[in-house]
């Protein structure tokens, strides 16, 4: 065993020199360099994923380890008809998502509520000028925390969607493969978290 | 139906123009520039005439933006070493 590189610069390099159809196949033979090679390709992503639904540190630490001792143990069963990462963010996002279940102290508002109103197709309601905002605004900390809790409090399937499209910008296919959506269907619940989001923000900050 | 909506109605269904309202379902796509071209021009015209999608759009810009301005924290080396050798501890226990 020749331990974990100590150099953050190995990844990108190792990343782009291994095909995923090579590091498959290291898996399955369970060879030290195809378990480094996962941890340096994959880890940090899944880390930040996971740690957009969780907000805690040592939880989406826990969800890396077990989504990636499940992918080792079960490589056997990997399917060339996917891609590893749609198999990656699946049990990522399925393993995070089991664990906001029993957050039942969780406030419950309706996304609903994000929605703008309208008489026979036109706005009933004023919006607030965004120009206002500047965009440093965006890198506040309590900007960031405040957006934070507002994703938190989408319901799961708006929540994800907008997570890997907005946060994470995986290109809407692959955003597809992962949530098994139609694009018109993915694209629906983008939509509906960035209402709800604006409406949020539009009350807190834009006057 | 109030006479200011009545007539702005009437404004856009005369110069054929899309309703606020569909200028909001077509937000995602005019952002991402994947309306077809005679779509794309009506919501524009749209905007140039309506004062509160103008401002609903840059809204719906900026926080479709804001997304990418989130840190992006990543694990460290020393969990790393330690996520490594407990993934070659349990391949041989």
């Amino acid at each position: 065993m020749e331990g974990y590189p100590k150099s953050q610069d190995v990844s990108p390099v190792a990343a782009s020199n291994t095909s995923e159809n090579d590091l498959i196949s290291g898996l399955r033979e369970k060879a030290d360099w195809a378990y480094r090679e996962l941890i340096s390709r994959w880890s940090d992503k899944l880390y930040r994923l996971s740690l957009r639904f969780l907000k805690r540190q040592e939880e989406a630490e826990e969800i890396v380890q077990e989504v990636l001792l499940k992918v080792v143990e079960k490589i056997d069963t990997f399917k060339g008809g996917s891609s590893l990462y749609t198999w990656l963010y699946r049990i990522t996002i399925n393993e995070s998502l089991m664990r906001l279940r029993p957050d039942k102290g969780k406030v419950l508002v309706s996304w609903e509520e994000g929605l703008p109103q309208y008489e026979n197709g036109i706005h009933l309601q004023e919006f607030s000028d965004w120009a206002k905002l500047p965009d440093e605004k965006f890198a506040e900390k309590e900007f960031q925390q405040f957006v934070q809790e507002s994703i938190g409090l989408l319901p799961d399937d708006l929540k994800t969607a907008y997570l890997l499209r907005d946060v994470e910008q995986l290109p809407e296919e692959e955003v597809c493969k992962v949530l098994e959506l139609t694009k018109p269907a993915m694209k629906n619940r983008v939509h509906r978290a960035r209402l709800f989001l604006r409406k949020r923000i539009e009350a807190q900050y834009v006057r | 139906m109030s006479v200011k909506h009545k007539m702005i109605r009437m404004m856009f269904g005369l110069m054929g123009l899309p309703t606020c309202e569909e200028v909001e379902q077509f937000a995602y796509d005019f952002l991402e520039g994947q309306l077809d071209p005679y779509t794309m021009k009506a919501v524009e015209r749209h905007l140039k005439a309506c004062k509160n999608c103008q401002r609903f759009i840059t809204a719906y810009r900026k926080t479709a933006a804001f997304g990418k301005t989130f840190k992006k924290p990543s694990l460290d080396l020393e969990f790393k070493q330690r996520l490594f050798e407990f993934l070659i501890h349990q391949r041989v226990s």
